[in-house]
């Protein structure tokens, strides 16, 4: 058996040249234990290669043995710690004793150290009894989780929504272990997650868990944000390994005599699942249009140029920087003016995430391009945090930009709304030249329309309507007179003519009276005509009147005047007569 | 007939306007001669100071309308030809230059057309300028003398008749000119329209700086003035969007 052990020693001690004194040390993780709690017994020795042989452990089982080699160059001086542990559970209260190991090398016999421990009656309260009543329960099979086993850690419980967790899975082994092949990777869901898993095998220095000591490897790390409030659950994480284990095979004598064994195991490892709370992002304050960032940030919006000729690009740039969940910002919404055309920004990381979250920066640049000219204020984008430290929004602002755009040259080429076919047409013509003939540069005080002279027209048209109508008034009325004038006269004259005749009519002479009417008409138109008595006949006067109506009424007055002459009493009244001579002479005057 | 041949030249005696300065001519000229050798700026100064002196013409805006569109400052030349075609709607030359510099610029605003009744009596007083209507009005008015002259005068019953008839239609005919006349005048002196001279405005929902934008607008639009304030105007464009905008930014026709 003991050269069972030589040879086992022998295997895993590498050989080397090694000069110095030889330290050999027991360790016990505790000096109180109670029934049934494991502890661990841990001899070390700074050499290589040698002989090994274990107390008998009298009192206590031993589960087990785990081994380890620590090479160390210090100061030139190349130093190795070979260590060998037990697992003891005691089986009986009192002070117990464990013999000291012993170690041969090099022809020498070391011993080491002997313990003490104390073990006490088991607290039915404790957790390492309710843990190895666990044990118990569970069987000798499981026992080796407590070698080996997965443990997840993460640096909070609760965290925001948006705010990192940083989850690291660690082995704790005390036995070697192969190939670790992943069965199950835990489950993120409710998260975003990113592997931050250092890419080599990365030792961590040994941890002390209920006073025994684990080597610890870090199996996966990953840096998680919570994606929705509420209980999340950062699921198991399943592994398969197989592992070395040295075996005190029983307890009887065959067993004995087989001595320690190393045995290969298969082991599942299975971490345990781990609950963090996700709280939601605090109403109070929030800004509606809630970019979404949890950390501490910057921002700073630039335009590469203010002043620029329209259709040349412009390029803005978003920076965020800081930490906080910087993968997750999405690119903020600018608000161009319409006359900008604008382009889909374009992303540029600058950042690495780590256990404390994203730290960097995040670019967008957006590429923007007037196509007209003018002033044109970039409306103020305002970039919002919220930040968990504080517990509260941050608001980061800027300037307001103002970009000046100068008329391009190619301006009018480039308008994209589509012209019409007429205009087109007209594109390739050019304007009519300039009115230059017949241009009259009156001031508009010469206007003709409400001008004096305008109105002075408009009243003399009017006026002279009015006038025009007074006039013919006035004329009409005047040559109504002249007749009635006439008419007087030639009854005037023909009353003189008749003037003896009438004295004749009054003085009831008749004779004289008719002979007076015919010689007072013959003298009428003696007169009248310039004919002597001797030449006048009654037909020449009808004839010179030329009036046939004048004419029959002077026959009828002269025929019944000559009538009357020689027969008195034929014919009508002398005074009858005497008007129709009176009309005759009035009616000639009045037509010639 | 020949009372027909005197009304005919009695128009044309009042057509015939009344000489004007000498200085105002050589600037004209001048203008003319810098507008030929491509010296369109100098034109520009040249016929604005025309204008100053209160001429008013159609023909000073097209010249001035043909210099600004060969310096590519398309919206004065819009609003400087929709003036020559507001003082004189029979300037054929400034509709079609109009046409051209109406094609250079951005906003293509589909609009709804007037009212037919009111395009028809628009065209009606637009047939002819202000003073050509009173001109019109002087001369029916001076017919009318003649058909009552007629009528007062004739001995013949016939052609009293004629002339009282006529008489009252020339007059009637003469107030419905003088009324045109008005239309034409307020119409030029009110100013019912406007073209955006910036090159880009901003429509705003309400006359502050601070309201909301409605919709944008580019240099040369022509927009109708619907509404004024201090200094913001409320314009609507043909499509019946509404809005207002700070009067600096457009110049009324």
């Amino acid at each position: 058996m003991r050269r069972l052990i030589l040879t086992f020693t022998l295997l895993l001690f590498v050989a080397s040249s090694f000069a110095g004194s030889i330290n050999f040390t027991a360790k016990c993780s505790h000096k109180t234990v109670e029934v049934g709690q494991q502890f661990r017994v841990t001899y070390s020795v700074n050499a290589s290669g040698g002989n090994f042989t274990p107390p008998s452990f009298e009192g206590f089982n031993s589960y087990g043995s785990g081994q380890s080699s620590n090479k160390q160059i210090v100061n030139g001086k190349r130093t190795i710690m070979n260590s060998i542990s037990y697992i003891l559970v005691a089986t009986k209260t009192g002070n117990l004793k464990i013999e000291p190991a012993v170690f041969e090398y090099e022809g020498e016999s070391y011993k080491s150290n002997p313990l003490k421990v104390e073990v006490v009656g088991a607290d039915e309260n404790s957790a390492n009894a309710q843990r190895n009543r666990q044990n118990n329960r569970k069987g000798a099979a499981k026992e080796l989780e407590d070698y080996i086993f997965i443990q997840p850690v993460v640096d909070k419980r609760s965290a925001y929504v948006g705010e990192s967790i940083t989850v690291t899975f660690k082995l704790y082994y005390q036995l070697n272990f192969g190939q670790l092949s992943p069965d199950k990777m835990p489950d993120y869901s409710g998260f975003w997650s990113k592997d931050i898993s250092p890419t080599n095998r990365q030792d961590l220095p040994i941890e002390r868990i209920n006073g025994e000591q684990y080597q610890v490897v870090i199996v996966q790390k990953m840096l998680l944000t919570p994606q929705r409030a509420g209980d999340l659950e950062i699921g198991s994480m399943e592994l398969n390994t197989v592992v070395q284990v040295k075996t005190q095979a029983g307890r009887n004598m065959f067993d004995r005599m087989r001595g320690y064994g190393v045995q290969n195991k298969e082991v599942r490892l299975v971490s345990k699942p781990i609950k963090i709370t996700a709280k939601a992002l605090p109403n109070k304050g929030k800004p509606t249009n809630f970019s979404g960032a949890v950390g501490q940030f910057n921002m700073s919006f630039k335009p590469n140029k203010t002043e620029v000729k329209s259709n040349e690009a412009i390029d803005f740039v978003v920076k965020i920087s800081g930490n906080g969940n910087l993968p997750l910002i999405a690119a903020p919404k600018l608000n161009f003016p319409s006359d900008f055309e604008k382009y889909d920004p374009e992303t540029k990381n600058n950042f690495k995430t780590n256990a404390g979250g994203s730290q960097g920066s995040k670019s967008f640049t957006y590429l923007a391009i007037p196509r007209h000219s003018g002033t044109f204020e970039i409306e103020p984008y305002t970039f919002n945090y919220f930040d968990p430290i504080s517990k509260s929004y941050k608001e980061i602002g800027h300037e307001p930009i103002v970009i000046q755009v100068e008329k391009g040259a190619d301006e009018e080429n480039v308008v994209f709304t589509p012209r019409n076919k007429e205009e087109v047409e007209l594109i390739g013509t050019d304007i009519r030249y300039l009115h230059i003939n017949g241009v009259s540069l009156n001031s508009s005080k010469d206007r003709f329309y409400q001008s004096t002279l305008f109105y002075l027209l408009i009243l003399l048209g009017l006026g002279s309507i009015g006038i025009l109508f007074f006039l013919s008034r006035k004329l009409k009325e005047k040559s109504a007179d002249t007749v009635g004038l006439k008419k007087s006269k030639a009854n005037k004259l023909a009353k003189k003519r008749m003037a003896k005749a009438k004295k004749h009519l009054d003085a009831n002479e008749t004779a004289a009276f008719y002979e007076e009417i015919s010689a007072a008409l013959f003298g009428y138109y003696s007169d009248k005509f310039n004919i002597s008595l001797a030449e006048l006949s009654q037909e020449k006067i009808v004839e010179l009147i030329d009036n046939k109506e004048i004419g029959n009424e002077l026959k009828l007055v002269l025929d019944e005047a000559e009538m009357a002459r020689f027969a008195p009493s034929a014919g009508g009244s002398p005074s009858d007569l005497y008007q129709k001579a009176i009309s005759v002479i009035s009616k000639t005057e009045g037509i010639a | 007939m020949k009372k027909l041949a005197f009304t005919i030249s009695f128009i044309l005696i009042l057509g015939i306007q009344f000489g004007f300065s000498n200085e105002s001519l050589s600037q004209f000229q001048k203008a003319t001669a810098a507008y030929d050798s491509s010296n369109y700026s100098d034109a520009i100064w040249l016929y604005n100071n025309l204008l100053q002196e209160d001429i008013i013409l159609s023909d000073l805006h097209y010249n001035l309308g043909n210099a600004y569109f060969k310096l590519n400052d398309v919206p004065r030349a819009i609003l400087n030809y929709e003036k020559a075609i507001k003082n004189d709607p029979n300037n054929e030359d400034a509709a079609y230059n109009l046409s051209l510099a109406n094609a250079k610029t951005v906003d293509k605003i589909e609009g709804i057309p007037d009212l037919f009744l009111y395009r028809w009596w628009k065209a009606v007083f637009n047939l002819f300028a202000a003073d050509t209507w009173a001109k019109i009005t002087v001369s029916l008015l001076f017919i009318a003398v003649v058909f009552f002259a007629l009528y007062f005068f004739s001995a013949m019953l016939g052609m009293k008749k004629l002339g009282f008839y006529l008489g009252v239609i020339f007059i009637a005919l003469g107030f419905v000119s003088w009324f045109l006349a008005a239309q034409q005048n307020s119409y030029l002196n009110t100013q019912q329209y406007a073209i955006i001279i910036e090159p880009t405005v901003n429509i705003k929902s309400s006359p502050s700086a601070g309201s909301s934008k409605l919709f944008v607008l580019h240099e040369g639009t022509k927009v109708k003035i619907e509404n004024q304030t201090n200094d913001w105007l409320e314009v609507s464009i043909p499509n019946g969007n509404k809005g207002w905008i700070e009067a600096e930014l457009l110049e009324g026709i």
